[in-house]
């Protein structure tokens, strides 16, 4: 087993990977690899072939392969070596990672810091218990996407699709301009979790219908998909009895949510929080164990490729820096509180309130609210507050705290974010 | 006249904006927030146009589809026309990002081009 030493070790090259690898070298790092299992760099942007990505970091539009080229090209650049076909099997808590590929066989990589940047994948028909028979035609919308954009399989010419995330709505106009009949997306929720730009621009564009609390209930169909059950939902998510239907269609899109990648981190005995799906980090993206760190979809599921470049930046300058220890002071955690349903980072550290770097906090919103202000408090005490005009659950809620206004929070207590009282709904 | 709205997309609030159009124009307009929105409103009410991202399939390659997009908006109308357009293209690699694929789509200005490298 060839075995050997490296600065900064990857996981994936994703926006994520790439991106941490990047700023880990501008940093100093001397040797930096990146693993990807696929037979190239790039992730999942390969196949988001439609633009609107890079508007906020390079004030452009792009397209998720130029997104993913200008990082790729980047990297090679910097030096930062890929190999590419090669899948890590496993990484222990002193930060050494185990691969497999066709052309090193097994090889075994000693680190001075791991950055796991494995994406996330998508929910599935048994994630969600979808009951019937066992036919072909039932994918999830990412599997389509691959098989359409790169692979050159169409999937099925009458499609419905389950669940109006991001991906669902972009892969309703995709089979749409291919030619196929899309009968219509379903959403159990009352609003949709995509942006409201897709929804414009994907469905309403193309006269696609959106049902929303309305969900499939059953499959038909004994080769080759037929037809779908759908019924309506009452405000809890009840079936209406009464509003079944049946709606004929041979594919069945799934865009029913997506998982953080974490089989890798729980197995070195990272801490995960049930909130994200991803691992608990501290301000640099620092997980419980020092010397290892995350960014990207894998901490938490990111609605925009550029947050996922942020974050990676931190990744990858913290790991660079890192010897052993000496990022890791004493802790205070932050918790999310009444209307928020995560916060990234769950962690800070307490001298980094003293320094003179803005932190950014990340967040989701539980229910959609107009005119909401969002506090930080510690002991019930008020330290920031910031008020937004809307927030909506499908689109990630970003908030810098300055170092002036870090200072006055108090460096031995916990940190509260909630949803300040008095906001209507709606 | 006819009274028109829509949802904005400029931002997160995601206003209904509404607009009185006669003969193509718009004679008044009502509900935004923002003069960005305003702006997008006024176009989009008038002519809705919109970046086209499809592929084109690839012979001799490590993938079946190489995508391309054009490189400015076309009419929202003209977006179903111009995929049968690319629907006959056949493309090899080497490919350079940006290189052109079709030039001047349905007469729309708008150049369809690679948006990869494509090595092999
Ligand atoms: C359909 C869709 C549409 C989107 N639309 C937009 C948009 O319009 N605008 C926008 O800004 N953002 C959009 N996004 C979001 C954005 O693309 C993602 O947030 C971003 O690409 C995530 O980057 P990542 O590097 O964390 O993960 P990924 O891109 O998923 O990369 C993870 C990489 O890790 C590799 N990997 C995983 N496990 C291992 C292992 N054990 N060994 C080796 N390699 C491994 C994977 O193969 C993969 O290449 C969209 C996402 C999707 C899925």
């Amino acid at each position: 087993m060839r075995t050997s030493d490296v600065d900064v070790l990857v996981i994936g090259a994703g926006p994520a990977g790439l991106g941490a690898a990047i700023k880990a070298k501008e940093n100093g790092a001397r040797e930096v690899l990146v693993i990807e299992r696929d037979f190239e760099p790039g992730g999942i942007l390969n196949q988001c072939i439609h633009n609107g990505f890079g508007l906020q970091y390079f004030s452009q539009e792009l397209t998720g392969p130029e997104y993913a080229g200008r990082f790729i090209r980047k990297a090679s650049r910097s030096d930062v070596e890929i190999q590419t076909d090669t899948m890590v099997l496993a990484v222990n808590p002193s930060r050494e990672v185990i691969t497999s590929s066709r052309h090193f066989g097994l090889q075994l990589f000693r680190a001075k810091s791991v950055v796991l940047a494995m994406g996330c994948r998508e929910r599935t028909r048994d994630a969600i218990q979808i009951y019937g028979t066992r036919p072909a035609g039932i994918l999830t919308a990412g599997t389509a996407q691959r098989f359409t954009n790169i692979e050159g399989f169409l999937p099925g010419k009458k499609v419905v699709v389950l669940g109006s995330g991001d991906i669902g709505l972009i892969m309703a106009r995709r089979m749409k301009l291919e030619g196929c009949e899309v009968r219509g997306v379903f959403e159990l929720l009352p609003y949709t979790n995509g942006l409201s730009r897709n929804v414009v621009q994907c469905l309403n564009d193309f006269s696609i219908p959106l049902y929303l609390q309305e969900t499939v209930t059953e499959v038909l169909g004994k080769d080759r998909l037929e037809g779908v059950k759908t019924i309506k939902v009452d405000k809890k998510q009840s079936p209406l009895p009464g509003t079944e239907r049946f709606v004929p269609c041979d594919t069945l899109l799934l865009s029913v949510g997506l998982i953080p990648e974490n089989e890798l981190s729980r197995k070195a005995g990272i801490k995960i929080d049930p909130l994200t799906g991803g691992p608990v980090v501290n301000q640099d993206r620092m997980t419980n164990i020092p010397g290892i760190f995350a960014c990207g979809n894998v901490t938490q599921v990111h609605d925009l490729a550029d947050d996922v470049t942020v974050e990676s930046e931190i990744a990858g300058t913290a790991a660079a820096r890192f010897r052993k220890g000496n990022l890791q002071g004493k802790e205070l955690s932050v918790e999310a509180g009444r209307g928020i349903r995560y916060v990234v980072p769950q962690r800070i550290d307490v001298s980094e309130i003293k320094k003179e770097n803005p932190l950014i906090f990340f967040m989701r919103a539980e229910v959609p609210t107009r005119q909401v202000k969002i506090i930080f408090t510690q002991e019930g005490e008020e330290k920031f507050g910031e008020t937004l005009p809307f927030i909506k659950p499908g689109e990630i809620i970003k908030i810098t705290i300055s170092p002036e206004m870090l200072k006055k929070f108090k460096p031995d207590k916990n940190i509260l974010v909630e949803v300040g009282k008095g906001n209507n709904n709606g | 006249m006819v009274e028109k709205k829509l949802i904005c997309v400029i931002c997160p609030v995601g206003c209904e904006i509404r607009a009185s159009i006669e003969g193509g124009e718009v004679k008044e307009i009502r509900d935004f927030r923002c003069a960005q929105g305003e702006e997008y409103a006024r176009e989009e009410f008038t002519s809705p146009s919109r970046i086209l991202t499809a592929t084109v399939q690839v012979k001799n390659s490590s993938i079946a589809q190489l995508p391309v997009r054009s490189d400015k908006p076309l009419p929202r109308e003209k977006l179903e026309k111009a995929m049968f357009q690319l629907a006959g293209i056949i493309m090899a690699p080497p490919i350079k990002e940006g290189q052109l694929i079709i030039k001047d789509i349905l007469g729309t200005g708008a150049n369809m081009v690679a948006s990869r490298d494509l090595e092999k």
